[in-house]
């Protein structure tokens, strides 16, 4: 199983090994052990109990589930519609057409996929406020036409789908980017020669050869936003639209005795769901290689969009950069200086002063930037370990690369319930309880599929042989790793370092249910006081949440300006893309291929 | 007239792709139902010269029309869409839709020019019979080797009977063994597309065996249009000798001009009859050519001629698969002699390192090129074995 040879000792391997197993065990499987365990269980964890059929009853006996299940299938799937036509519109003419707003999209697709989703929820939940948002008074205010705008609620169906849609468009846009710009192009341009047109090569070509991806991110979709908390917690709650989790967070924080039990019963059903949708998803794919030889790959000149195909694509481009960033921002700064929610005559930096002089808040903020800092190192350097210590094709190997991606099936507020639940009864592990050290464990968690994606892609660039190389000049294996594999893949590292930070930060779904009231994160406090009336608070720590947000974004993008221009000047790029006989892929389009061969 | 009888006419074409001149001034006229070969080493601009004529590519400068019907003009910027060119065109990485069985492949053009799906798909039956894979019609495309592959890409580049066929290096992809057997379905796809055909390869010997006309490219620029015959044994320079197989280059001065032969004084002391490609006069500096192959080793008994002849000592032996070449130095030259290897038995031919040679060479087989190319062109012209190997 060894393609790099251990130096060391058999038990070496074998020890670390051992302690790669366990470290799985108990962060990805065990949780998800207690959280069935759960759904059997009288009374919460850590307290005692009796092993009882009474709460997975009442759970699936219970109408509202079903009500619950059925909102959560026409919010996921009419959100996946129309995110999946306006992504795949965008990635068409940002990867296709010389479109004057083509080079526009990407950037902005970056900046909305930074926001955390509580941005879009609260944000919206004042913009289309429908007595005081900032919309119905714009409409109001015009002559005439002001009485007859139907007023925006954003506390509705309408809301809830279109809000959610926001972050989806960005998400679903830059899965799909990759792909798009990898594909052969000489298929379209064998379709255009046959005499096909360019939306007609669109529909016939493009979309059927990108079928197995598309229907991948759609499955993506629909799964992620069967578990996404902010908005339906936000918007659909107060519209009484419950989704699953919604329902599970209002199991445990608006019913009393919390019902533990339920929520764990509906938290295996949300789960099922998800993994049945991507076993459904392998199943519709089965057999459908689309795999073709690449030629060499040739400019094409970009599709010329003119007319009113170039002014539809203008207002959609247009229209998304302002409902998704421009009108949310100003909504939530201007926000950040009112007394209360409307008002625009007595606007002061009062909010920012009352949130600053208030220790709470300096704690809370601190919380927020240790954990994504830390948490953030820990789920990179946890996602190396991963990428580097195993091996798929072993079977061990294999069964850690799956246990990584549990995470990724298993909805925030769950795997949070799921951690804090697991490690309750475990006697030293009781004092994380209440700390915001088990908020940061349950966030790493949560992270590491996202890092293992970036962990592995580097991995994958740098050639066995460099480290081989190392080792027969006489490097230990450990100055081997420090030395040439850290070194190399130090600039994907602190990329993915940062990109977690701001996942972690913005990160609502997983404290929600775990942090407690003396130490929250500020999403958590954001989110508290807005669901507490204080809107115009809450905006104004958003903001400072955001401020910190934007930090990390520049810090990386200034890193990754600094780190290429460092491995220019020391001619490291050329060594890296060795292995690489393509030469100038585009980084964007380098999805992890095969998977790493390796063994400590 | 149908356009089935017009001729592509390629004037001062010109493309550059951001700043870096690709084409640098093409005029090329191909005739009704000619087979022409763009032959030239990678990043001489022939495929860029293709996909320009597909309208793949918009030009900077020149004009591209087929008989009457403009398709491609700079300077009114007139650019016909491929799918209005009505033409078929095989790529190097065949190109087939993966999604789509090999029959749905071929009817594809047929469904895009409004035939109903009946129709197409007796259409792409028959056509699929001239590539012998109408067995195949129900496969996805993914199921077939890579031959069989570039044949449907065939079928579906003839099956709407286009007004002018495409290839862009189609066989390079191909193991050496198939290559030499699909050359007669590309032949085939020729004749029944009935049409002109621009085929861009950098295999001289695919661009021989297949061509009516063969126009020789380097540096974005045509150097040579001619039969294979033309090209092959009259080189234009000495950039297009080297990269179709001339191998020893020899310096000299023109002493005489007469009819189709010229009397060269080779630097040294050989004299040599050889053959002009081009217009000289007595004095001039030139390079004379001649490949390894055309050598001839005189037995030891035969008398010495006064010209085209050298004799020396051999240097160095090189066994190749089926050839033998010998480097032999003489006065003021070094010559690479290459013999067949069933010869090696054969005394007045077998020589060892060390031997002393004479050898020579016809007036026919030696072509004089002229000199003032040499400088520009002393590019290694290896680039153009690198895929074909």
């Amino acid at each position: 199983m060894n393609r790099r040879v251990p130096l060391g000792r058999w038990f070496q391997a074998n020890g670390w090994n051992a302690v790669f197993v366990t470290l799985v065990l108990f962060l990805f499987v065990y949780p998800v052990v207690v959280l069935v365990a759960g759904a059997f269980r009288t009374a919460p964890p850590g307290r005692t109990g009796k092993w009882s059929l009474t709460p997975f009853l009442t759970a699936f006996g219970d109408p509202r589930t079903y009500e619950t299940l059925q909102n959560s299938a026409i919010y996921a799937v009419t959100k996946q519609v129309i995110v999946l036509v306006i992504a795949l519109t965008l990635v068409v003419v940002s990867t296709r057409t010389d479109h004057w707003l083509a080079r526009v999209i990407t950037p902005m697709a970056v900046m909305v996929f930074a926001m955390p989703g509580l941005f879009f929820a609260v944000s919206w939940g004042m913009l289309g406020n429908a007595e005081i948002g900032l919309l119905n008074t714009w409409f109001d205010a015009i002559p005439l036409v002001g009485g007859w705008m139907p007023t925006i609620d954003t506390e509705s169906w309408h809301g809830v789908i279109g809000v959610t849609a926001l972050k989806s468009i960005a998400i679903e846009y830059l899965l799909l980017l990759g792909p798009f710009r990898a594909m052969d192009r000489s298929l379209e341009e064998a379709a255009a020669v046959s005499g096909a047109s360019n939306t007609r090569t669109v529909l016939s070509i493009n979309l059927p050869v990108m079928l197995p991806t598309i229907t991948a991110v759609a499955i993506i979709g629909i799964g992620n936003v069967m578990g996404t908390l902010e908005v339906p917690l936000v918007l659909g709650l107060p519209a009484g639209i419950e989704v699953f989790s919604s329902r599970i967070y209002r199991y445990i924080n608006a019913e009393y005795p919390a019902q533990y039990g339920e929520a764990s019963s509906l938290s295996l059903l949300l789960v099922l769901l998800i993994v049945s949708l991507v076993l459904l998803q392998r199943r519709l794919l089965r057999g459908r290689n689309f795999e073709t030889v690449t030629g060499k790959a040739h400019r094409r000149d970009p599709w010329h969009v003119s007319g009113a195909a170039s002014f539809l694509v203008s207002v959609l481009i247009l229209a998304y950069g302002v409902l998704a960033l421009a009108l949310p921002l100003l909504q939530l700064v201007l926000s950040s200086f009112q007394p209360f929610l409307g008002s625009l005559d007595n606007l002061s930096l009062q909010n920012y002063r009352v949130l600053l002089d208030d220790p709470a808040i300096h704690a809370t903020i601190a919380n927020s930037v240790v954990v994504g800092v830390l948490g953030g190192l820990l789920a990179m350097a946890l996602a190396v370990a991963f990428a580097y210590g195993t091996s798929r094709r072993t079977p061990l190997g294999r069964f850690i690369s799956l246990a990584t991606w549990i995470p990724y099936a298993l909805p925030g507020i769950v795997l949070g319930l799921a951690i804090l639940w697991a490690f309750i009864p475990v006697p030293g592990l009781q004092l994380l309880y209440a700390t915001v050290w088990i908020v940061m464990i349950g966030l790493v968690v949560n992270t590491v599929p996202l890092t293992s994606r970036v962990a592995e892609t580097a991995l994958e660039q740098i050639s066995v042989s460099l480290e081989e190389a190392a080792q027969v000049s006489g490097a230990s294996r450990l100055r081997t790793i420090t030395g040439i594999l850290l070194r190399l893949i130090l600039p994907s590292f602190l990329i993915g370092w940062f990109v977690a930070i701001i996942m972690i930060i913005g990160n609502l779904d997983v404290p929600v249910l775990m942090s407690a009231p003396e130490n929250q994160t500020l999403s958590v406090q954001v989110f508290r006081f807005y669901s507490a009336g204080q809107v115009t608070r809450a905006a104004a720590l958003f903001c400072i949440l955001l401020a910190i947000i934007v930090g990390f974004l520049l810090m990386a993008v200034v890193l990754r300006w600094v780190m290429a221009r460092w491995r220019r000047n020391q001619g490291m790029t050329d060594l890296v893309a060795l292995r690489q006989p393509g030469g100038a892929e585009d980084p964007a389009a380098a999805e992890p291929r095969t998977a790493r061969s390796t063994a400590v | 007239m149908t356009i089935h009888d017009s001729a592509l006419t390629i004037t001062d074409l010109r493309k550059s792709y951001s700043g870096v001149p690709a084409v640098r001034g093409v005029d090329l006229n191909i005739e009704p139902g000619e087979f022409v070969t763009l032959l030239g080493p990678s990043g001489c601009g022939k495929t860029t010269l293709l996909r320009c004529v597909a309208g793949l590519e918009r030009i900077d400068h020149g004009r591209i029309a087929l008989g009457d019907r403009v398709l491609s003009d700079a300077r009114t910027g007139q650019l016909i869409r491929p799918a209005r060119r009505n033409v078929g065109m095989v790529f190097q990485n065949y190109a087939l839709w993966p999604h789509m069985t090999v029959e749905q492949n071929v009817m594809y053009p047929l469904r895009m020019r409004g035939a109903d799906r009946r129709t197409a798909r007796t259409t792409a039956r028959t056509t699929l019979d001239l590539v012998e894979l109408s067995r195949f019609a129900a496969r996805p495309v993914g199921n077939l080797s890579g031959g069989q592959q570039q044949r449907v890409a065939l079928a579906r580049a003839v099956v709407a009977h286009p007004d002018l066929m495409l290839f862009d290096e189609p066989l390079s992809n191909l193991d050496a063994s198939l290559r030499e057997s699909m050359r007669q379905y590309v032949i085939d796809a020729h004749r029944a597309a009935g049409c002109l055909s621009v085929y861009v390869t950098h295999d001289q010997s695919e661009a021989l065996s297949l061509s009516d006309r063969i126009a020789v490219m380097f540096d974005g620029t045509v150097r040579q249009t001619g039969t294979p015959n033309e090209v092959y044994r009259r080189p234009a320079d000495q950039r297009v000798a080297r990269f179709l197989g001339f191998d020893n280059f020899l310096e000299g001065t023109v002493v005489t001009v007469d009819g189709d032969r010229a009397e060269v004084q080779l630097t040294g002391p050989v004299r040599l009859v050889a053959t002009p490609t081009a217009p000289i006069v007595a004095g001039d500096a030139v390079q004379v050519g001649v490949r390894s192959n055309h050598f001839e080793i005189i037995p030891d008994d035969d008398a010495p001629a006064d010209s085209n002849e050298w004799s020396g000592v051999v240097r160095r032996v090189r066994n190749a698969q089926s050839v033998v070449d010998l480097d032999v130095h003489c006065a003021g030259a070094t010559l690479t002699v290459r013999v067949l290897d069933v010869a090696r038995g054969d005394a007045t031919v077998s020589r060892a390192e060390g031997d002393a040679i004479r050898v020579r060479v016809a007036p026919e087989f030696a072509v004089v090129l002229p000199s003032a190319e040499q400088s520009t062109a002393d590019v290694p012209v290896t680039a153009g074995v690198e895929r074909g190997a």
